[in-house]
């Protein structure tokens, strides 16, 4: 693209009022898909956070859920050959049988604040994909 | 020595406000005696910045520890660069290193202000306001200077996490972006002011522009690098709230970059730069309310909220821009009308203007997604969490939407479309199916990296094309030979054959997240020393191990034990490498155990080991991944500087054809 070939410049007004239009009906559809995408999206990827006590009310369901509470030390029961953790969560006075497959984390142990994100199966277990431990508020640093 | 820097800071309130308010007035009433003076407050302001952080760096590096800030961040156990980037591991330093960068950059934004006309002195009143915001900060809230009322005889020491290379660059880079956004804020407030508002503005703050953009650009790849080779995860970006803040600023100083273009070339697109220069620069400001503020709830920093006084300062800062620049485009309107309609949305002005959207569009909806939960527990008193797949998919098609444009970007001309460009797309179009219809035959059947690979085979060729369509063009002209054709379309075309690289880079990186992200592979094994396990096509041992403690006396984030494995890699019946990964136990630390990662790259795939957990039996669990395509994200990023380097290169001789 050189200089000349964009060098002068006559508009047409004719021209004009048939391109508004199309700028707006452009944008008005590109709105609607930035927002089709941003609301079709949220749904699936939301997660509501519930107690223990909510989720066994609501009994098992094929929704991921998010539930956090405290370690329960005597019923951590690792294997580490075969990478599966199996424990309980307890939350307001209820327990929660949870089984993870894969590493132990780190700071994993009795009393432990931890978030499980899973399915309530019908064995009454919850199936976690997801095992994050809070982290202590000092790592806030960048 | 902490109390004259304390001083220091006062005498910089003073001094960047009376700047302020004596360039303002001298604006008002054009009286260069007043302009003059508050720029010699600015350079007195630099002076007294750079005396304030002089000191700080002594205290760090003389182990001043009755400094809490000096105490909190070092120790004696760590390693001399470590102890210069303590600088800016805590809040307080990177903010002094901010206002630090901001009035070295006034200063330097001074000397070309007289060309302004009068806009300058209004440039100047921004600048310098915005120095007395950040000292304000500074002396109230973030105060590197306080004391302890004893002197203890040890630091902590810095979080382990921080003791990596990407640390002493990531923060430092990522500020001077944020602190480098003052000045396209400053020249749009400016121009908005003085009701200058022809494209002069546009004009001046091109490099300053660049500078910003590539600073944030390269911050956040280096924090990404950051994340992969340190924080153990597999990944290097997580959608993390923090993350988010820094990209959204880069999105909208992109969408910032193009519509300047616009307004450079064709006198188009004056409100869209008046709104996104303050915008980008508000946004960099929100990114360190996330960071600091404690507003947004996140799963890795914690689930309440407990907001820091900080962030009434911050979001009343954030008001305060975005406000008076509301005011501004109102109170200016009829100035700012474009001279010219665009003419067809088929053309290079609609293919920058859906740029300038579509990147908007993506900062709006990963802004959303960021204060999402945080909204929705305040105005629903609901806790949910957005996981980071809503990013991707929301995010994705815009993405490709906007890779695809570069690709026809330099081909289509400008005012509408003609035939001879759909013509030149056609080889560009041919080399994108054939590219997908080659990964499909291979055997991959996912939408997502085949639209992506397509994609990015076409606008790779087709900027390719269009470089050798003009070396062509010029050696038929000119009679010159190739390797001259080559070199003075380089230098005379300087911006756009840089802008060119910087959008190969894009693809480039484009490939890595492409590889990484559909054909990541990972696997988790326990094994005792002895035992091998195989993925893919590698083999891997397990030789040995080691437990060990390190600097136990005297206690700090340095003490540790160091659990450490040692892997031999073999593929094809030969010795490929050894890998050592490790884990550490700082007892110290409330959360005590920082992985420490081994990876083999190549340009093909990265083989990523973490060790899980190491018994005293030798038992360890590893988990094993394979990350494709992953280096060439840093080789893109390598060409992103470069590109940005070669098209904010000052021109010599006449201006040069660009598009």
């Amino acid at each position: 693209m050189s200089e000349s070939s964009f060098a002068s410049d006559t508009e047409t007004p004719r021209r004009m009022a048939g391109g508004r239009m199309k700028f707006i009906i452009g944008g008005a559809i590109i709105l609607v898909v930035i927002g089709w995408l941003i609301f079709s999206n949220v749904q699936g990827s939301t997660t509501p956070y519930l107690s223990v006590n909510e989720l066994m009310a609501q009994g098992p369901s094929d929704r991921m859920v998010r539930v956090s509470g405290l370690v329960v030390g005597d019923t951590i029961d690792w294997d580490p050959q075969r990478m599966t953790l199996q424990f309980e969560l307890a939350d307001e006075g209820a327990n929660l049988p949870v089984l993870y497959e894969g590493v132990r984390p780190d700071m994993f142990a009795d009393g432990a604040q931890a978030v499980v994100e899973g399915k309530y199966a019908t064995s009454g277990v919850l199936e976690a994909t997801d095992l994050l431990l809070k982290c202590p508020s000092k790592y806030v640093e960048e | 020595m902490s109390n004259i820097a304390y001083w220091t800071l006062f005498l910089c309130l003073a001094v960047s406000s009376y700047g302020a308010v004596a360039s303002f007035l001298g604006a008002r009433r054009t009286s260069r005696a007043l302009v003059e003076s508050a720029k010699n407050a600015l350079v007195v302001m630099a002076v007294l910045v750079t005396l304030a952080s002089a000191i700080l760096l002594y205290l760090l590096v003389s182990h001043d520890f009755q400094v809490e800030y000096v105490y909190r961040y070092t120790s004696t156990h760590l390693p001399f660069v470590y102890i210069v980037s303590a600088f800016w591991a805590g809040e307080a330093g990177s903010w002094l290193l901010w206002l630090w960068f901001l009035a070295i950059l006034t200063v330097v934004a001074a000397q070309f202000s007289d060309r302004l006309g009068k806009m300058g002195p209004y440039i100047l009143a921004t600048m310098a306001f915005t120095q007395a915001f950040f000292t304000v900060i500074l002396i109230a809230i973030s105060n590197p200077f306080e004391t302890l009322p004893f002197r203890p005889a040890e630091g902590v020491g810095m979080l382990p996490l921080l003791e990596n290379p990407g640390m002493i660059f990531h923060p430092p880079v990522l500020f001077l972006g944020y602190a480098g956004y003052t000045v396209p804020f400053a020249f749009a407030l400016a121009a908005l002011m003085s009701g200058d508002l022809s494209n002069r503005w546009i004009k001046a703050v091109r490099p300053w522009n660049l500078f910003a953009w590539l600073s944030l650009g390269v911050g956040i790849l280096i924090g990404a690098w950051w994340s992969y080779v340190e924080l153990g995860w597999g990944g290097y970006w997580a959608w993390d709230p923090v993350e988010n803040a820094s990209l959204i600023p880069w999105l909208t100083g992109t969408a910032f970059l193009h519509t300047a273009m616009m307004e450079e070339r064709r006198g188009m697109h004056k409100v869209w730069n008046v709104v996104l220069a303050p915008l980008s620069f508000a946004l960099c400001i929100f990114a360190t309310l996330v960071t600091r503020g404690g507003i947004i709830v996140s799963d890795l920093h914690g689930f309440s909220r407990n907001i820091q006084p900080i962030a009434y300062l911050l979001i009343g800062f954030i008001v305060l821009i975005l406000g008076v620049n509301f005011f501004l485009v109102y109170h200016r309107q009829r100035q700012l009308r474009s001279k010219k309609e665009m003419e067809s949305p088929l053309s290079r002005e609609g293919a920058f203007l859906l740029t300038a959207v579509l990147l908007c569009g993506i900062a709006l909806i990963v802004f959303l997604g960021t204060t999402y939960p945080t909204l929705a527990q305040v105005l629903r008193g609901a806790q949910l969490s957005l996981d980071a797949s809503f990013y991707d998919r929301a995010t994705g098609p815009l993405a490709m939407a906007l890779i695809f444009i570069m690709g026809i970007c330099p081909v289509i001309a400008w005012r509408r479309l003609t035939a001879k460009s759909l013509r030149d797309l056609l080889p560009s179009v041919i080399a994108g199916l054939v590219l997908s219809a080659l990964v499909f035959v291979l055997g991959i059947r996912d939408p997502f990296p085949l639209v992506s690979m397509a994609i990015s085979a076409f606008v790779a060729t087709s900027l390719l094309a269009i470089f050798i369509r003009d070396l062509l063009a010029r050696r038929r002209s000119t009679g010159e030979n190739y390797a001259r054709a080559f070199l003075t379309l380089g230098s005379k075309a300087h911006r756009r054959y840089g802008g060119y690289l910087i959008h190969l880079a894009v693809i480039l990186i484009t490939i890595g997240v492409t590889g990484s992200r559909a054909y990541k592979s990972e696997q988790l094994v326990a094994l005792n020393p002895g035992e091998s396990t195989t993925i893919r096509n590698y083999r891997i041992h397990y030789e040995n191990y080691s437990i060990e403690e390190l600097n136990p006396e005297p206690e700090t984030y340095q003490s540790r034990v160091r659990f450490a494995t040692t892997l031999s890699v073999y593929a094809g019946g030969s010795r490929l490498a050894t890998l050592m990964p490790q884990k550490n136990y700082h007892w110290v630390l409330d959360s005590p155990w920082v992985t420490e990662v081994a990876i083999r790259s190549n340009l093909i795939e990265d083989l990523y080991v973490i060790l899980g957990s190491l018994d005293e039996n030798g038992l360890a669990t590893f988990e094993i991944i394979i990350n494709p395509l992953v280096t060439w994200i840093w080789i893109g990023s390598g060409l992103l500087l470069v590109g940005t380097l070669i098209a904010a290169w000052p021109k010599k001789r006449a201006p040069a054809g660009e598009g």
